[in-house]
């Protein structure tokens, strides 16, 4: 299957004579998805914030569907229909098994793959973080990016805002191509236009050309790494598994040009506040277009010491999160903290309700949006309770506008009814021990 | 492979005390575990694990640079190393980063075909091609190309030449190159005939590489090179003439001051804020300020200078100019540039009482002695600090001006639970206590006497010294004498040079490395020297390349059976 105005498709049309034509761009409003109304695909993302929440400004109150929003979730009102609040929701893994580390690894480490960390050969540093350690396994969005290969450009396309350059890569990343292959978001609003985006803006032949030289290019540095692997240990090995793999990720996008898309000018403004919005315009463009089915954005990381200047703090918020219930100022700049991801997970939702699918439907219905953190609250580093947040029902596979009270069910439970709703036939997720199948009551 | 049990080092390190009855609340009370005797001199090469290394993103930019002459700095554009604590090894391997290389290496290759001529240093023809192969294969890779290498890079060439041209089909050849393994990773690979377990030496071309990488953060030179294939690198006394050779060279301080930039955390102060109201005259220009002041100074003592770690930590100067000498409310030059400045011995000593180690590790407000005691329990001192116990709230007190910050953590004392890790770390950074939240030094804290003593507790100390200090320059005397620290140091070099933490495996050449640089009175340069002459430096055991891979999901066993402490 390949995307419906692919270049492929365009070439075929054209009797497979490589001419130069003008950019598409033109072909594609912003606000429109190339899914036609007979398949219109199902998408994730997966949105990550860290630090824990102020838990009883952020659950609602009342019923299931009679519900009133906390204050921290004021900015989602309008979005109120598309919520699922997922109250009760514990990171049971985590508590149960949880691989070493403190509390911020763990929950780092176990909020996307529900199993156990792993020591890396270098052990336990002085501090009590992992030196080389890793998740254990898989994100669950990257099981949905596997499922998803060959079917559009890319697998998956990860977006950051303020997650580069961190020590250390388990209280970094909570995203995991495989354990030991954490991934690596794109840092920058350039960085992720250049790469996905300006290609598409080059003529037929000129892709075709590039494509041409890159697979020489690819083809042998392959050759290389396959020579190399067979006289190496398995820890190198594994690494050099992965270059290969990526190798092959490039090599299928040469053979499956991807269509036109129109995108957002590129734009190179860097302030935390303002590429978070920027990536999310991308990455509603790359999912309108068809370009991947599955989009993470990690905003910064566990004990992260992100100063929120905009809102006026004086601290970071790593270190705001530890302080006592008792201070009235850090406690409510912690729920200023939340209210203001709180809006920024309203803007993306607008944006995908903005983008018309082929049948008149938005974008929003076929995707799932599912907002993780690593703790429940900054100062207890709790894994029950997560202020995980979902919206969209990916295709209609669950009612949204409820507040659901689940009772201390583990995680793992949401990710096999989410990966269910994207297509995998899947019974269970991470670590079988502390998973029911998929998750009762959604 | 050896897998360390977190629930041993937790036990080790904290007592015990936490959530289990029995404990012991006073570390000092804990019976030392009983030392197994080092068997070093049995003629048995013991050379620890060699991992895989990519370039990191800092290797890439020098090594284009010094390859083409190439100082756009493409590196720039890539993804940043993931990083562990002073293990700055290039890491996972992503498809943005695969695909990143790909297209620095067409950016880098389209600026280097420019001029042809130039670059194969021979007018273009068959003959020129293959010499350019050659000669640019071997620094590229660095090692002579085998015969099928060669004649492999260049059919590749001439396979483009017809229907692109030769600076295109040029131009190919160099990415072809470029996003090679064999110039990403520094790939070391064992003799055809060697068996897995075997002890091997690395060829020198391999040696030449580490000591290049090593000590000057790029890529070994054709005289490096010529002298491996002379065989010049093929004993530990020829590594180690080169290695002087190398420290010469101007490069090598760029690693040396990476070095400290990673062990202090320099980077701290990238972004760092302090209440505008309490400090008035705090400014970003202040915290690069005080990231030269300690470049400066470890220039000073490393260059110019008798190059002695207890020298950095315990100098009654630091290097200042007029305007940071102002901003301490010192008496310094009058100038801009950075020199040599006297201050009162009996308050400043060395690194640990410059603004760049002092300032980022408080709060915008007020002093935090958990976090410069962290890094003396830490960072200086190798000792471990256990992470807190889970779900058990964990406060910063409420701020209370009638009150000093040391004060108002005595709960870290007279809770128990928190006692146990906060006696190992909040009194090193009491020592700190007359050094504000910016850097400057008070005589009071909310108009009360500020109280710098302290003890450090569960350290080994020179013979005779006590454990109590008044203080941050006695503090710093402490561990300026102190084995324990010495060790550490050797430590962090260790994982800084070796790109992974020292091992079981390790445990002679840390010996090694730690008799050499006390014997040396404590020269760093000496260590630098010495972490040529390990057999970790020197030799590699031959990887089993049929051997399973044991970080290899196993299907049939529970997810959680992987972590490491569960078996």
């Amino acid at each position: 299957m390949t995307s419906p105005l692919s270049r492929r498709t365009l070439l075929r049309g054209l009797g497979g004579v490589a001419v130069g034509l003008p950019f598409l761009g033109a072909m594609l409003r912003p606000g429109r998805s190339v899914a036609q109304p007979s398949a219109i695909p199902k998408r994730l993302i997966v949105v990550y914030r860290g630090n824990g929440v102020v838990p009883e400004r952020w659950f609602a109150s009342g019923g299931e569907t009679d519900f009133t929003l906390a204050s921290s979730m004021a900015p989602l009102a309008r979005h109120r229909d598309d919520l699922v609040i997922l109250d009760g929701l514990d990171m049971t893994s985590a508590v149960e098994r949880p691989g070493g580390g403190n509390g911020h690894d763990v929950g780092t480490g176990h909020c996307c793959t529900a199993t156990a960390i792993v020591q890396g050969p270098s052990g336990v540093g002085e501090f009590g973080h992992l030196w080389d350690g890793s998740a254990g396994g898989a994100s669950f969005d990257q099981v949905a990016a596997r499922h998803f290969e060959g079917v559009t450009p890319y697998s998956s396309l990860a977006f950051g805002i303020g997650a580069e350059g961190i020590r250390q890569a388990i209280p970094s990343r909570p995203f995991w191509r495989a354990p030991f292959e954490p991934v690596i978001p794109m840092h920058s609003a350039s960085q992720a236009f250049d790469r996905v985006f300006a290609p598409l803006a080059s003529s037929v032949a000129e892709q075709a050309a590039r494509a041409a030289r890159r697979r020489r290019v690819l083809d042998a540095a392959s050759g290389d790494l396959s020579r190399l692997r067979g006289r190496v240990g398995a820890d190198d090995r594994r690494r050099l598994d992965a270059h290969a793999e990526s190798i092959a990720d490039i090599a299928r996008r040469l053979d499956d040009l991807p269509g036109a898309c129109a995108a957002p000018a590129r734009d190179d403004r860097t302030a935390y506040e303002v590429l978070g919005r920027l990536q999310m315009d991308l990455a509603t463009r790359a999912l309108a277009c068809d370009l991947t089915r599955v989009v993470t954005l990690q905003y910064s990381t566990g004990q992260s010491g992100t100063r929120f200047r905009w809102l006026d703090h004086a601290d970071g918020h790593h270190g705001l999160s530890h302080e006592g219930d008792s201070n009235a100022t850090a406690v409510n700049q912690l729920a200023e903290i939340d209210t203001w991801y709180a809006g920024e997970l309203a803007y993306l939702l607008d944006q995908l309700a903005a983008v018309e699918e082929g049948d008149g439907s938005r974008l929003l219905d076929h995707t799932a949006v599912l907002l993780v953190n690593e703790i429940g609250k900054g100062n207890t580093h709790t894994r029950r309770r997560m202020p995980f947040l979902l919206a969209g029902s990916a295709g209609g596979a669950w009612r949204t506008g409820r507040n659901l009270q689940l009772g201390g069910r583990p995680h793992g439970d949401l990710f096999v009814s989410i990966l269910r709703a994207l297509g995998l036939d899947v019974t269970s997720f991470g670590d079988p021990d502390f998973c029911n199948g998929p998750l009762a009551g959604l | 492979m050896r897998w360390i049990s977190l629930a041993t080092l937790l036990a080790s390190a904290c007592s015990g005390a936490i959530g289990g009855p029995g404990g012991e609340p006073d570390p000092d009370e804990r019976p030392a575990p009983a030392p197994t005797p080092l068997v070093c001199d049995d003629g048995a090469l013991r050379p620890g694990r060699a991992p895989l290394r990519r370039l990191t993103r800092d290797e890439y930019d020098a090594t284009i640079r010094d390859l083409l002459g190439d100082t756009t700095t493409p590196g720039a554009r890539l993804v940043d190393d993931e990083r562990g604590v002073l293990l700055v090894d290039g890491r996972a391997m992503s498809p943005l980063l695969a695909e990143q290389y790909l297209t620095a290496a067409e950016d880098v290759a389209a600026r280097a075909t420019e001029d042809l001529e130039a670059l194969y240093g021979c007018a273009p023809s068959a003959e020129c091609l293959s010499s350019f192969v050659t000669r640019f294969g071997r620094r590229a890779w660095r090692r002579p190309l085998t015969t099928e290498e060669h004649a492999e890079l260049v059919a590749f060439h001439d396979a483009f030449v017809e229907e692109a041209g030769e600076r295109e089909a040029t131009a190919l050849l160099l990415e072809r190159l470029l996003v090679s393994p064999h110039f990403l990773y520094r790939a070391e690979l064992p003799p055809e005939d060697a068996r897995p377990g075997d002890v091997v030496p690395l060829d020198g071309f391999e040696r030449a590489t580490r000591l290049a990488y090593t000590l000057l953060g790029t890529t070994p030179d054709d005289a490096l090179l010529d002298a491996a294939a002379r065989g010049e690198l093929d004993d530990a006394e020829g590594v180690r003439r080169h290695a002087e050779r190398l420290l010469e060279d101007e490069r090598s301080e760029a690693v040396v001051q990476e070095f400290f930039h990673h062990w202090l955390e320099l980077d701290l102060l990238e972004g760092l804020d302090k209440d505008p109201e309490l400090f008035p005259r705090w400014s970003s220009s202040v915290a690069e300020k005080m990231r030269h002041e300690t470049e400066a100074f470890v220039h000073e003592v490393l260059y110019e200078g008798d190059g002695s770690y207890a020298t950095l930590l315990t100098a009654p100067w630091s290097m200042l100019d007029s305007e940071l000498a102002d901003y301490y409310g010192v008496e310094g030059p009058s100038g801009t540039s950075f020199e040599r400045t006297a201050l009162d011995p009996n308050e400043h000593a060395g690194l640990l009482t410059q603004g760049a180690f002092l300032a980022p590790r408080a709060r915008t407000y007020e002093t935090s002695p958990i976090h410069r005691g962290m890094f003396i329990r830490g960072s200086l001192f190798c000792g471990s600090v256990p992470p807190p116990p889970e779900n058990i709230e964990i406060v910063a007190p409420d701020p209370d001006p009638s009150l000093t910050t040391r004060e108002r953590l005595e709960e870290h004392r007279s809770n128990e639970v928190c006692a146990t890790c906060h006696v190992l770390m909040d009194p090193p950074g009491f020592a700190f206590e007359r050094f504000d939240a910016a850097g400057r030094f008070r005589d009071t804290e909310n108009g009360l006497p500020i109280d710098a003593t302290g003890e450090l507790r569960d350290t080994e100390l020179a013979e005779g010294d006590p454990r109590f200090f008044d203080g941050a320059p006695e503090l710093a005397r402490l561990a300026a004498k102190s084995p324990q620290a010495h060790a550490c140091f050797a430590r962090q070099w260790f994982r800084f040079a070796y790109a992974r933490s020292d091992e079981s495996d390790d445990a002679c050449a840390m010996q090694q490395l730690v008799s050499r640089f006390t014997a040396e009175s404590l020269d760093v340069r000496a260590l630098l020297l010495e972490l040529t002459q390990t057999d970790t430096f020197l030799y590699r055991t031959v990887p089993d390349p049929m051997a399973p891979d044991p970080m290899a999901p196993d299907p049939t066993a529970s997810a959680g059976a992987a972590g490491g402490d569960a078996r």
